[in-house]
Parts: structure tokens; sequence; C-alpha cells
């Protein structure tokens, strides 16, 4: 072996950890302190990777409702708001609504849980259903005007006419903007895609690289969380607002993308064994099963290969 | 809360907004959690301290002010943290003579590391198929040399020669990334 050779051997030993520095190799590597240094931040970056964002977020953003709806008590919340919210949320009363209030300044938040949902008014006039699992935080300029949503989940939106922007902002990256309309959107962060339907007006979408997509009534626009892409999606208008009427329209829809509808939807846990039938399995048709047990029952039926079980909460689909 | 410093471009993000909260969480966590598991050697209490950092953050939002780049601030914000839980851990567990507390860090190159590290995800990426395959597989899947040989069905040989290509075309990319 040529020196050259034993000793770029010696240092990548030592680097791979599969032979101890000695005394006399440790000068090697001591002169290749850039190599080290390299290693070392491959190393840092490989430890980066084992730590995930998403799921961490959950965790903090949790913690942070929990502290915010803490603060606020409801009646004031309530008291806050525009007559048309206070009477619906009177009505209901508590027992049904298990939306959260926090209002502070100009800015309201409204969480709906999992299996619950409810409709409010903004402080401009807008209404909004919100379709369960879903997160609104408003923000309203008295000054400027501007209307500024953080929000994700599902929900339809009737916005009150204004020459000031409504803009909505969705997790990863996708902003709408609208003048004053009507059209639903599609966000949660767990979907692969997110949607916006319009029904009547004119809305914008963006993502963070300022591509634009312009919608007009009838159109949906479909966003990519993962590559930012946005584009126009063939499909029926109505059916992306079948949550509205308690409907679930499929159209060659996965299982697991129906499970996740219906966890959202009915508050439970769906698990699939083996895991792969989520992706093997499609469904076209609609659902229009107003309990959970329902909608089992009819997917079994539509699909002759499964069964499930149910215990409490927590549902398990499985191959027969 | 406020962000005083106009050097960089990035740091206009106010927490104000939850949105940018989530965005900063979102770029800064994985990071931060390398960082602090260079302290603890510990995972779980990794993301614990930093989830904990950022919390208070967003708590202190109308207070803080951060007079400087905001990853330079996480950093020693969460680096003071996962000394505060060494401590406790220590006298937890009455061991306080192997604590260790003297962990030496350079301020000022706390950044210049993260900068570092930044510029080595590109070359990584940059780096050729065969020779990212085996680098990946040594630094990232913390595969022994024998082992790689054996699933590429290659010698030990070929994956030191790949193991040294790859190092030294990262170290002839970042002098030119460096350099710019």
């Amino acid at each position: 072996m040529k020196p050259e050779e034993e000793n770029r051997n010696t240092i990548i030993d030592q680097l791979t950890g599969e032979k101890r520095a000695e005394v006399e190799s440790e000068s090697r590597i001591g002169q290749n302190s850039a190599l080290t240094k390299i290693w070392e931040a491959a190393g840092f970056i490989s430890t980066m990777n084992r730590f995930n964002s998403s799921e961490a977020w959950r965790v903090v953003n949790q913690s942070i409702e929990k502290q915010n709806t803490r603060k606020i008590r409801l009646q004031k919340a309530v008291y806050a708001m525009s007559g048309v919210a206070a009477a619906i949320v009177l009505m209901l009363g508590l027992a049904v609504f298990t939306g959260q209030f926090s209002i502070t300044e100009n800015k309201m938040r409204l969480t709906t849980a999992y299996g619950s949902r409810t409709e409010l008014t903004l402080p401009d006039g807008s209404q909004v259903k919100l379709n369960s699992g879903s997160n609104i935080d408003y923000h309203y300029n008295r000054v400027t005007g501007i209307r500024k949503v953080n929000f994700e989940g599902e929900a339809f939106f009737d916005v009150a006419k204004s020459k000031k922007p409504f803009v909505i902002q969705t997790p990863k990256g996708m902003q709408l903007k609208v003048l004053g309309t009507s059209f639903n959107l599609s966000a949660y962060p767990e979907d692969k895609y997110f949607e916006a339907t319009l029904i009547e007006g004119k809305i914008e979408l963006s993502n963070a690289n300022g591509e634009k997509l312009i919608l007009k009534p009838g159109q949906i626009g479909s966003y990519d969380p993962l590559s930012s892409h946005l584009v126009y999606k063939q499909g029926d208008p109505s059916l992306e607002m079948g949550w509205l009427d308690n409907k679930i329209y499929l159209d060659n829809t996965s299982l697991s993308r129906l499970s996740r509808q219906l966890e959202r939807r009915f508050d439970v846990q769906i698990s699939m064994i083996p895991a792969s039938i989520g992706q093997e399995i499609h469904y076209t048709g609609v659902l229009g099963e107003q309990t959970i047990t329902d909608v089992l029952e009819a997917l079994t039926e539509l699909n002759g290969e499964i069964r499930y079980q149910m215990k409490g909460k927590n549902i398990t689909i499985m191959n027969k | 809360m406020k962000i005083e410093n106009e050097d960089n471009a990035h740091l206009t993000y106010s927490f104000s907004d939850y949105a940018s909260f989530n965005k900063i969480f979102d770029l800064y966590y994985p990071r931060l959690c390398a960082y602090v598991f260079q302290i603890t050697n510990n995972s779980n209490a990794s993301e614990d301290i930093v989830q904990e950092v950022f919390i208070r953050l967003w708590n202190g939002r109308e207070r803080i002010v951060i007079h400087e780049h905001l990853l330079g601030y996480l950093l020693k914000a969460s680096r003071n943290a996962a000394l505060n839980y060494l401590r406790s851990e220590a006298s937890r567990k009455k061991t306080m003579e192997s604590l260790p507390v003297d962990i030496e860090i350079n301020e000022s190159n706390l950044l210049e590391e993260q900068e570092f590290i930044d510029l080595v995800t590109e070359c990584i990426e940059e780096l050729p198929e065969r020779s990212k395959q085996v680098f990946l597989m040594s630094r990232f899947e913390g595969l022994k040399q024998k082992e790689i040989a054996d699933k590429l069905g290659v010698s030990i040989k070929t994956i030191k020669n790949q193991i040294w290509k790859s190092l030294q075309y990262l170290k002839s990319c970042l002098e030119i990334k460096e350099a710019l």
C-alpha cells in the first residue's frame, strides 16, 4: 500500500469510528481538521433529520391553545361577538357547542373539536361554517379595515363585501385573497392537498413563491403543500361541499383519505391492518349515513374484502 | 415581540401572528433539537426542552425584545434550558461531580457553525449519486464499511474510496461556497 493511501485509510477509519486514534495517527487527522469538521457537521445534519417538526408543532400548538382558552372567560367572548353569532351560540347552548372562543382586541380564535361543527359571524359580517377539527384565527384591523385569517381545517366562507381584501393564510404557505364572495376551503395540515372551491365572486390563490391562481365561480383550485404547486382541479363543486349537508361524496377516494374525514367528523380513531389497504381500497359514491356505525356498515358492504372492529372510539378496519 | 436587527432580511418575521411563529418553528425546530441533543444526549428531553423554549417565546412575545439574529437567540435560549435540565437531572441523581456544566461555548461561533452546517447540507445534496449513497449510508444510517460493502456488493476498498471522494468533493464544494 502506498503511504498516501494508507494515510487516507487511517483517516477514514478514524472518522467512521472503525479504528481508534493512536497517538501517531492523531497527528494525521489533525492535519485534516477540515475533514473532521465536515464529518461532524454531517453528523449534526443526520441528528437533525431525526426530529420531526410537524409532530412537535401539534404538541406546542395544543399547549398554547390550552393556555389561551383558560385565560378567557367564555361569557365575555360571547358578549363581544356580534349579535348573530351570539344568538346561535346561546341557542345551541354549551352542551352542544364544543368550540372554544377566545377574543382579544380585534383578534378572535375559534376551534372546533373532532366530532363538532359550528357557524359564526365574524365582526366584519362575514359568515363562516366551520367543519370538525378546524381552527380559525381572525384579525380585524378597525383602522385599515383589512381582514386577515389564519386558518386550518375546512370551512365554507361567505365573505361580506368590502373594498378591503379578506386574506386567508393556510398552513404550509397557501394564501387566498377575496373581495366578497362565497367559497369552500379545505386545508387540513395532514391532508395531501388543499382545495378551494368557488361558488360566487372571485378569489385569488397564491403560494409562498408568489405564484397565483385565479378562480372563477364553479372552479376548484388545488394546492400541494409539499411542492407548493397550485393547479385547477376537475370536479363537481357541489361535491366539495357535501359536508354542509352531512354527506360525504367519494370520487375514487382512497380508504385512508376517507378515514381521515371520518376521524374528524365522528371524533374516532381509525387504524388499518394491514396499513396498505388504506391506499389499495377506493370508493366512489355518496355516503349519507349519519352515524359512524352506519358508515362502517356501508363501507364493509361496498367492499366485501374488509371487516371492522369497534372499541369505544377506536376502530380497526382489516382484511377478512 | 420586537426583533431589532437590520442586517438580516428574514428577521422581518413578526411574532404577533401565529402563522409566522409556526413558520419559524418549522424552520428551526430540528436544528435546535440536534443542538440540544449534543448537550443532553437524550432525544426525548431535547424535544421537550426545545418545545418549552418555543412556548415561552410565544407567551413572552409582547415583552421579549431580541437584539440579534433570531436563530442565535434561540440557540442560546435552548442551550441555557439544556444546561438547566442537566443541572436538575444531576441533582436528582445526586451526581454533581459528573456534571458537565463547563461546556465551552463560544457565543460568536454559534451562528457561524449553523451557517457551516447549512453549506454542508447544500454540498451533500450536490454529491455525485454513487458517492452520496455511500456517504449517507455511512454517516446518516451509521452503517459500518463492511455492512455498506455487503449491501452494495462491492469491496471495502471501494467504500473507502467513495467516502474519501465524498469528503474531497465536500471540501472543495465548501471552499467555493465559503468564498462566495
